[in-house]
């Protein structure tokens, strides 16, 4: 397999193929995700030291359940979603505690009404990747995850709720309180905050 | 010698792992056979949701007490009291337990929870009204024991009023002051109708007038605070 066919195909794609048998299609893969998932992984579990053997093993883990996925949908999602179970797996295993990822969350419950970011808002988002950069890791993790999906991964709301299995309504309320509690920190921090 | 000690990529170490055997791929049917019972169950745990619900349903209307709100703050006391509430308690499980089985699926999790309350509700009443006549079927035969035993005493338990301040009959006779009411079980009662008895309805009773009576029962007699005619 030749790298320009490597880039050929899609994501989708190359899925099916190894879902038919292809096990070294499944590196391109390991390829095309494995510095995504180690920049999601970092910002999610800020000081974990594991974090190389976290990527491989949401790897052999999409790898075990790739026939679950359907490759009429888009893989980025499914393989997020691995990695957010993963990711929060690890984060309870270092708190000792559940966290807050609870089936009957509040803000799941209720319809919420949230308008989808605009390219207005292009500006503002470079400046507040500036602060998301200093002051992630003062986030609690339900409300630092939407904004490292969106903010970093970029991400929209349904491929959000994908990951999160949430409402869509509810990605919305949390990056919005994600970002007010940013606010908030980083005026504590004395963070120049546009 | 440098390649030996070079560290081997993300790539090559989990090729390497699949290759080793350390990890396998787990084939389509498990995944077929998890969603075919995850389905299963759903349905199953949905038509026990509307099986309960839709008695609950059925037993406020069979016990009168679907009826009690009319009279005021005795009635929704009556009412809130008598309320089945192991079955309400039950139904309320079987709504969390299909609320988790279905929650892996966009359709459900991308929507508020509210709105799946508000869709099951739907269904409980739709399927509450299409079940009704097969729970008065049952009530029936629970009656003339034609049921199994377990079956039989639950429909007669649950379809008769629990506490003695909700009555239900036929009445045979008007008397000065009130009525001769025939119970479902065959006895007889006397209502008395005072000044402080909410009548729902603006016609004199008459003969033959099935009655929902609310009102503490003492002796042969009951004082009734409320009553509803049923064929109205």
């Amino acid at each position: 397999m030749s790298p320009s066919s490597d880039s050929i195909n899609s994501d989708e794609e190359i899925a099916a193929r190894v879902q038919r048998g292809d096990v070294a299609a499944f590196g391109m893969l390991v390829e095309r995700y494995e510095e995504k998932m180690m920049r999601y992984g970092r910002r999610f579990l800020f000081g974990a030291d594991d974090m190389k053997d976290l990527v491989q093993d949401v790897f052999l883990k999409a790898y075990v359940n790739i026939q679950s996925f359907d490759p009429a949908r888009r893989f980025s999602p499914w393989i997020y979603r691995i990695a957010h179970n993963e990711f929060v797996n690890a984060l309870k295993k270092k708190s000792g505690k559940e966290l807050l990822f609870s089936f009957f969350d509040f803000d799941t419950l209720f319809p919420h009404l949230a308008a989808e970011e605009t390219a207005d808002h292009e500006i503002n988002n470079k400046e507040l990747r500036k602060i998301l950069d200093q002051c992630l890791d003062k986030l609690d993790s339900k409300h630092r995850e939407p904004l490292i999906l969106y903010y970093y991964e970029d991400m929209d709301y349904k491929a959000i709720a994908d990951v999160l299995q949430i409402p869509i309504s509810t990605v919305g309320v949390r990056l919005r309180r994600g970002k007010e509690m940013l606010k908030k920190v980083a005026k504590q921090l004395k963070v120049n905050y546009a | 010698m440098h390649n030996e000690h070079k560290e081997k990529t993300m790539r090559e170490k989990v090729i390497a792992a699949i290759k080793e055997g350390q990890t396998t791929m787990r084939p389509k049917w498990h995944f077929i056979l998890e969603r075919t019972l995850f389905i299963i169950g759903a349905v199953i745990t949905l038509l026990a949701l509307l099986y309960v619900a839709s008695f609950i349903l059925f037993t406020l209307w069979q016990s009168g007490l679907w009826f009690a709100p009319l009279f005021g703050s005795r009635g929704w006391f009556t009412f809130f009291r008598s309320l089945p509430w192991v079955l309400i308690a039950l139904s309320a499980l079987f709504t969390i337990i299909l609320e988790i089985l279905v929650r892996r699926y966009s359709f459900a999790y991308r929507k508020p929870l509210l709105y799946s309350l508000l869709g099951v509700l739907l269904i409980i009443f739709i399927g509450g009204s299409v079940a009704a006549p097969w729970h008065r079927r049952f009530f029936r035969a629970a009656r003339e024991n034609r049921l199994p035993r377990f079956a039989g005493h639950f429909y007669r338990s649950f379809g008769m009023p629990r506490f003695g301040d909700i009555h239900r009959g036929i009445i045979v006779a008007v008397t000065s002051n009130g009525f001769v009411m025939e119970r479902m079980e065959g006895s007889t009662s006397t209502v008395i109708i005072g000044p402080y008895t909410r009548l729902s309805f603006e016609e004199h009773l008459q003969k033959g007038d099935m009655v929902v009576v609310f009102g503490e029962e003492m002796g042969n007699a009951i004082e009734a605070y409320g009553i509803k005619r049923l064929n109205e």
